[in-house]
């Protein structure tokens, strides 16, 4: 029984912190090397709870009840981070409508790509932030892609072949697998091939990148454009991809999306910001404009190294700070933010490549405070 | 301890419940529990929101 429900990686990521991974459930644990060791113990075939208790008593001082609490505790938690909840998988059939819809092609490089949208609304899930791709309808398109809605689910395909079907509800779950597809179709490559897809930002100096993370409304975004504005390039927008077999950051061409509340402060930086469009966003009960690269997409390199994560947080109540922070705080937002391949040699690279990584918070309202701290993490 | 549901499903009352469950775990020190998003995603819809004419 120990042995299904173990953790099948148990990796030290500094001298403070041991991340556990779980394959069944894909689930990770951020503890300390006392915990790891507890467990380790527990795990140890040739350990009864009688042993196990009294190895406790006599080298962490603990008492019985304490030791059996501890005991109880290993053993519920492992049995839960092994179960995995069911799936309701969608089995009805479904056909790819035939006419009626929206068609516009994109170029990148030297793919191009068409989407045939069912519906103006439907449109509006992918096309704002690709936008400055957009070519005249090419029949000699590399992938086609339709996205359409039966009823209460919104369905992707990818040259005829059914890639999800989602509830209306959780069209951002689409909105990330056509991401993933073509970020797959720009650097030519498939699903299997990718370690993890980040909610992140990533910036670059085209040497190295810098990821920024945090929660949505922390100005992640409106900083990535200010940095744009300043000479750094947009790797990726909300959406960035982690490549086996170099583990770097690979670009995802996006327009990055700002919200109403930046557009004033953006205004001095963004040469005809007034002329975007502005889409409202209900979902995000907010107006939004897309903001294209400053520089055109063949001339930036497909991905770059990255050794530095920053938690961002605009506050205006704060003083204006970068400071490192631990692993475990970023590890927090990062996991549950974003889909980590559930394969275990990709849990075991993202482990090591986070083991490499550098983690810092940024609280900032003054822009060029946050500008200079940038400046400075990439000559470190 | 802090537990994250990989898709929001729990609430932030249901989470500290959750943490009070490994009490002598998470008295001796950090013991955080993440589950990664079980497909990729984009930036989530606030809570309550929708998309115009998307949602029936």
């Amino acid at each position: 029984m120990k042995a299904t429900t173990s953790p099948k990686l148990i990796k030290a990521i500094n001298d403070d912190n041991v991340i556990l991974w779980f394959e069944n459930s894909n689930r990770y644990v951020v503890t300390s090397s006392t915990h790891s060791n507890l467990i380790k113990l527990y795990m140890n075939p040739d350990e009864s709870r009688d042993s196990f208790v009294s190895h406790l008593e006599q080298n962490f001082h603990l008492n019985t009840s304490e030791s059996n609490a501890i005991f109880d505790d290993i053993t519920l938690f492992l049995n839960e981070s092994t179960h995995v909840e069911s799936k309701n998988s969608l089995l009805k059939e479904i056909s790819v409508p035939t006419e009626g819809y929206i068609e516009q092609s994109y170029k990148f490089s030297d793919n191009i790509v068409t989407i045939r949208y069912e519906s103006a609304i439907v449109q509006t899930l992918v096309h704002p932030q690709i936008t400055h791709h957009c070519i005249d309808n090419n029949s000699n398109y590399d992938v086609l892609f339709d996205i359409f809605k039966t009823d209460d689910d919104l369905h992707l395909f990818k040259d005829g072949i059914h890639i999800g079907s989602y509830k209306t509800h959780s069209f951002h779950f689409l909105q990330g697998k056509f991401a993933l597809e073509l970020t797959n179709t720009i650097h030519n490559t498939n699903i299997n091939n990718w370690v993890a897809t980040f909610h992140a930002s990533t910036i670059s100096n085209g040497k190295e990148s810098v990821m920024l993370i945090g929660d949505s409304g922390n100005g992640k975004s409106t900083l990535s454009v200010l940095l744009m504005a300043h000479g750094f390039d947009i790797l990726c927008d909300d959406f960035t991809p982690l490549y086996e077999d170099d583990l770097q950051l690979y670009r995802y061409p996006a327009a990055t999306s700002i919200k109403t509340g930046a557009f004033e402060a953006l205004k001095p930086y963004i040469e005809n910001l007034d002329l975007l469009p502005t889409h409202t966003n209900i979902a995000k009960r907010v107006d939004i404009k897309y903001i294209p690269p400053i520089l055109s997409y063949d001339s930036q390199v497909p991905s770059l190294p990255c050794n530095k994560i920053v938690y961002v947080k605009y506050d205006a109540t704060k003083h204006d700070s970068l400071n490192q922070v631990s692993a475990e705080k970023i590890l927090e937002t990062l996991i549950p933010d974003s889909w980590i391949s559930p394969i275990e040699s990709h849990a075991l690279k993202f482990i090591d490549w986070f083991k490499n990584i550098e983690c810092y918070q940024l609280n900032y309202s003054d822009n060029n405070f946050a500008i200079s701290k940038f400046k400075d993490l990439f000559e470190e | 301890m802090k537990n994250t549901n990989s898709e929001n499903q729990i609430t932030r009352k249901d989470a500290i419940k959750k943490m009070s469950k490994y009490a002598a775990l998470t008295a001796i020190g950090t013991f955080v529990i993440l589950n990664p998003k079980q497909a990729q995603a984009s930036s989530p819809p606030d809570p309550g929101g929708g998309l115009p004419g998307i949602e029936d």
